[in-house]
């Protein structure tokens, strides 16, 4: 076994517990064909490691739960939404925008709560909803980057939203290459060909990454919005690849 | 739908059936729930995975193959990482939590505690046993790396160690835990 070999076994326990740039995880695999050892200890991490979450005691959830959770998913497409949406330019658009305010509603109505509802655990709690999400904006990953060889489903969306006393703009990243190290993706706002920085994220395994920054005054009009991927969080400018771009704002809808 | 599998409820939520997104609700969502506690140790964050998990489920319409596993494990893998993720995401909002309230939080949640509502299985779980026979630091990684999502560089910091007896440690763990599930699944 040669030295490259000897450091590919090195990092096995780094690639089975999804730790690893594209580059790392394809050599391990390729390594993984021809090394017994590295063969056995796969086998070893695969028989166990699912295992694992059986050490999970049953919980029953809590009685709103349910309502929480699948309201914001069923009542969503509602006539009134359809309705509002329907002056998007094509219908393939059209069902992309409600699924993501779908998503948007969804998760915005925990996160944005969130703090609100800690605490009270065993009172009643009602579902909150944002007010509504405006200025929505479709991300399409860029796969020139060619960091999407192993994700064909990316996707994000930015987008403002209000509730009754708050004002944020949120972006959100599905199937996206996890970050490493001190990589940070950073959300750029462009208006009259000038670019300013929104903030940063970080995105896990799972591939999903949010950014929310807090409005205090607003947020004047955007004509587009680019998300880079950038060595650290302290980029004043995009030093990074582009990963997603946005399309035109499609429309505004209530949530 | 009583009869429909796991499968075909996925193959009716792609449709947009969103009675099936409810079934596969009722059906999972004790499993689900249960999980993101385990992990995240707090009911409001247990709360968000799991309606980021059905989220996604619906929203993304998310392709199970039941050739490669049982619903479950697939079910829970995405719990799990959405589960990490969301836990990363406080972690950065937070200080760093020493090591010593990461005992202490794992300790608490395997307690009676009285704003949890657990339903104690009168069988202790299989894992649960095996989980006994690793040491101290044994049990510490595996806590550290699969229910809290800390990478094997930071759990290598954490403890002011080489990354590589970490590593030496997980597979010492995993071994052991192989070797008494086996046993365990002869003694059944």
């Amino acid at each position: 076994m040669n030295n490259r070999e000897t450091s590919t076994c090195e990092v096995l326990f780094e690639y089975l517990s999804g730790e690893g740039s594209d580059m790392q995880r394809k050599r391990v695999e390729r390594h993984l064909a021809t090394c017994s050892s590295c063969k056995e200890d796969a086998a070893l991490w695969g028989e166990v490691w699912d295992r694992l979450a059986d050490d999970v005691e049953l919980i029953e959830p809590p009685a709103d739960l349910k309502e929480y959770v699948l309201g914001p998913l069923m009542e969503s497409t509602n006539d009134k939404q359809i309705k509002k949406t329907s002056t998007l330019r094509n219908r393939i658009y059209l069902r992309w925008a409600i699924g993501t305010a779908i998503v948007l509603a969804a998760f915005l109505s925990g996160w944005l709560f969130r703090d609100a509802q800690s605490g009270i655990s065993g009172q009643e709690t009602s579902v909150q909803t944002p007010a509504n999400i405006e200025t929505l904006f479709r991300l399409s990953a860029v796969r020139e980057s060619g960091k999407f060889d192993d994700s064909t489903h990316a996707y994000g969306v930015a987008c403002l939203v209000r509730s009754d006393n708050k004002e944020q703009f949120v972006v959100y990243v599905f199937g996206s290459p996890q970050t490493r190290g001190g990589e940070a993706y950073q959300v750029w706002l462009l208006k009259d060909g000038k670019r300013t920085s929104a903030g940063t994220f970080t995105v896990g395994a799972s591939g999903i990454g949010i950014m929310t920054l807090p409005l205090t005054e607003g947020i004047s009009d955007i004509d587009a919005v680019g998300v880079t991927l950038e060595p650290d969080s302290h980029s004043s400018s995009p030093r990074g690849p582009k990963m997603f771009g946005s399309s035109q704002p499609a429309t505004s809808g209530d949530a | 739908m009583p009869n429909h599998s796991d499968g075909e409820l996925m193959r009716q939520l792609r449709e947009g059936r969103r009675d099936a997104l409810a079934e596969l609700y009722d059906r999972h969502v004790r499993l689900v729930y249960s999980f993101a506690v385990r992990v995240a140790g707090s009911e409001s964050l247990a709360r968000e995975i799991v309606q980021l998990v059905f989220t996604r489920l619906w929203a993304t319409k998310a392709e199970y193959d039941s050739s490669k596993g049982a619903y479950t494990s697939w079910l829970i893998t995405m719990t799990r990482h959405i589960s990490i993720d969301v836990l990363r995401r406080e972690r950065r909002h937070q200080a760093m939590v020493p090591i010593d309230d990461i005992n202490e939080s794992y300790g608490s949640l395997n307690s009676d505690n009285p704003e949890s509502v657990f339903i104690r299985s009168d069988q202790q779980s299989v894992i649960a046993t095996a989980s006994r026979r690793l040491s101290q630091p044994q049990r510490r990684v595996i806590e550290l790396l699969y229910w809290k999502g800390y990478t094997l560089n930071e759990i290598a910091e954490m403890g002011g160690e080489p990354v590589g007896t970490v590593k030496s440690r997980l597979h010492q763990a995993l071994k052991t835990l192989r070797r008494h599930l086996q046993g365990l699944r002869e003694e059944s």
